[in-house]
């Protein structure tokens, strides 16, 4: 992990209207890491990764992406930047007019000019890769699950081959085995496509299952950016509140005991 | 960044049986190849064909796509593939493609013409069965509004009444005024030349108060109101609230629709009078600037020549209206399902029908009065 940082949050201050989410708040995602963030409800952990897409934009601080400050881009630097990343929204934000296929495919076909039968067929890739069945990638999104439609979301997200994957909750409102596979499926994406990941997840399962390192935010600050078997003995009364619940613990006990 | 700005696009050369690819193979600098890569692997005639990949510089799975394509053309004429020079990276993305890649199932086929029409008409057959059990929906809630008055939202009726009556008088109004002095001129050219200038006053309160006003205010209503409707209960319904209110036991036609109808009974006719009035001022400030007929000759040519009769007649349309237009938006909107799209589509068929319902409606009640003899 020589390289420098793929992401570089650099004294962000956010306010929206009185209140004041983050506060001079620094944040270094290294290349090829799998990056959560989590924290209580409030916290701008969203905001974080929206502000990062161009989405929001902090009153103060910069934000370094692949080597280049995101706000002195130019519109034309801007599009290539948002090329590089790829993003799955909490909700799937599939669009509901197009089919699954078609809305595999509609980020090749806006930003690229390949043969149609390959956009097809990396479409359908991405779906595999996505564990998205193949005799439902023409149904529309009001016709899916909320499993099905994280994993079209997420094939959605990596069509273009990004190198940087934000994922918003990607296990909220699964059942445990879903949850569970999308996991793994981070972990799989992860290697073999040489990705960086930044999630924003209340799951402790998958905090222990699938990041390399956890970033806590809380006093609109980071508190502490360890991996989790660091974290979890950290001493600040928030991350002792988060993590000493009966509820995070069962997930570490689990951990502990799928591990020996 | 820098290295991006530098890479080739992917390329092939070919030199007999060997295909040497360069260039980066991703999915930004592909687009080329993918369309013309296939014109020239025609020319190959060998059967025993090596990929070189010695000078590929990167490679991400949109190339390692391709080239499975181009391996898979070879296979499919019984021609033998090898790979030379690809590292271990390569290999491990090529072989995903070939372990992960899935055919795309066949869509269903459109089909023939005649079944379509079939399938269209039963369809139309259907939603008409929908609308009429909406209906009667409609009409047992409103009987549990006649049995027990207190039941009625008052504050939500007088809330509609602002937002479709009150809101709307600015538009109806300026609208009306313009059509008044539109058919003051039109009408006023062709009398004056017979030297009877003052029967614009009889036509002028003839035509307003009978057709025009309330034709136009229900036209106007049905733009902003019937599409407000739809749209508003379109999107509730894609949200799932009107699945939360019908869980909680409450009746959504009676807490959604019934206000919206009644709100509009009262405030249609309402705003149709202030389109009279603003109509005949238009026509009474036109005739007075073009014929010279003073505004007090005007009026008082009004009040002998057009009947009380005729302003009842006119009214008499408008409750009709406001029910067509109030059912067929929120029918509309409770018909919406899937997404954003359909709400559009949705909310332009409710001004759509209301519109042609409208016209069909007064098209009614004229030959229901030429038959009365009124």
């Amino acid at each position: 992990m020589a390289d420098e940082a793929i992401v570089d949050f650099q004294n962000i201050t956010t306010r929206f209207g009185q209140q004041i989410v983050h506060q001079h708040l620094n944040l270094t995602v290294k290349p090829r890491e799998i990056l959560a963030i989590v924290g209580g409800s409030g916290t701008g952990k969203t905001t974080l990764l929206r502000e990062l897409l161009f989405l929001n934009r902090p009153a103060e601080g910069n934000i370094i992406a692949f080597g280049e400050s995101i706000y002195q881009a130019t519109s034309q630097q801007v599009m290539k930047l948002r090329r590089r990343m790829g993003m799955m929204f909490q909700s799937g934000a599939l669009f509901s007019s197009l089919t699954v296929l078609e809305n595999i495919c509609f980020p090749l076909r806006e930003l690229t000019s390949l043969d149609e039968k390959l956009i097809v067929e990396i479409a359908m890739l991405k779906a595999g890769m996505a564990s998205f069945p193949a005799d439902a990638v023409h149904k529309y999104p009001a016709e899916l699950s909320g499993g099905m439609i994280k994993r079209a979301a997420l094939a959605r997200a990596i069509a273009l081959d990004p190198e940087l994957l934000l994922l918003d909750e990607p296990t909220a409102g699964l059942d445990p085995e879903a949850a569970n596979s999308i996991d793994e499926l981070v972990l799989a994406l992860q290697q073999a496509l040489d990705l960086t990941i930044i999630m924003v997840t209340h799951d402790v399962d998958t905090l222990w299952q699938a990041t390399d390192r956890v970033a806590f935010l809380g006093d609109k600050k980071v508190l502490a950016c360890e991996p989790m078997t660091a974290l979890v003995r950290h001493s600040h009364p928030l991350i002792e509140a988060y993590f000493g619940n009966p509820r995070a613990r069962a997930a570490e006990h689990s951990h502990e005991e799928t591990k020996a | 960044m820098g290295t991006a700005m530098l890479q080739q696009l992917a390329d092939i050369a070919i030199d007999n049986d060997t295909i040497f690819c360069h260039g980066a193979w991703t999915v930004s600098h592909i687009a080329w190849l993918s369309k013309h890569a296939f014109e020239s692997l025609q020319t190959i005639s060998q059967t025993d064909i090596t990929l070189d990949l010695s000078h590929v510089t990167h490679f991400d799975l949109a190339g390692a796509c391709l080239l499975n394509d181009i391996a898979s053309f070879f296979k499919n004429q019984n021609s033998v593939v090898h790979y030379r020079c690809i590292d271990e990276r390569q290999d491990e993305l090529l072989s995903l493609v070939t372990e992960r890649m899935q055919a795309e199932p066949a869509t269903i086929p459109l089909p023939q013409f005649l079944v379509r029409l079939g399938m269209k008409t039963h369809k139309a057959w259907l939603q008409m069965l929908v609308f009429l059990s909406f209906f009667g929906q409609m009409v047992q809630s409103l009987s549990m509004w006649f049995r027990f008055p207190k039941r009625i939202r008052w504050q939500e009726v007088i809330h509609q009444i602002e937002i479709t009556g009150y809101q709307a008088m600015g538009i109806v109004a300026l609208l009306s005024f313009l059509i008044g002095v539109v058919l003051a001129y039109q009408m006023g050219t062709q009398l004056q030349s017979y030297g009877a200038g003052i029967y614009v006053v009889d036509l002028l309160g003839l035509s307003l108060l009978r057709e025009f006003s309330p034709l136009l205010t229900a036209i106007i209503v049905a733009g902003r109101t019937g599409a407000a409707f739809a749209a508003q209960l379109g999107t509730m319904k894609l949200n799932e609230e009107i699945d939360a209110l019908q869980t909680l036991g409450v009746d959504a036609t009676e807490v959604l629709v019934l206000p919206k109808l009644l709100g509009l009974i009262i405030a249609l006719p309402l705003l149709t009078v202030l389109a009279m009035v603003a109509g005949v001022f238009g026509g009474m400030l036109m005739s007075k600037l073009m014929l010279g007929i003073t505004f007090v000759d005007f009026l008082d040519r009004f009040s002998s020549s057009v009947s009380a009769q005729t302003l009842f007649l006119g009214e008499l349309k408008t409750p009709f209206f406001a029910v067509l237009i109030a059912l067929i938006g929120c029918f509309q909107g409770f018909q919406v399902s899937q997404g954003a799209a359909s709400v559009g589509s949705r909310t332009t068929m409710s001004v759509v029908q209301c519109i042609f319902m409208i016209i069909t409606t007064d098209a009614v009640f004229s030959v229901i009065y030429s038959m009365l003899g009124i």
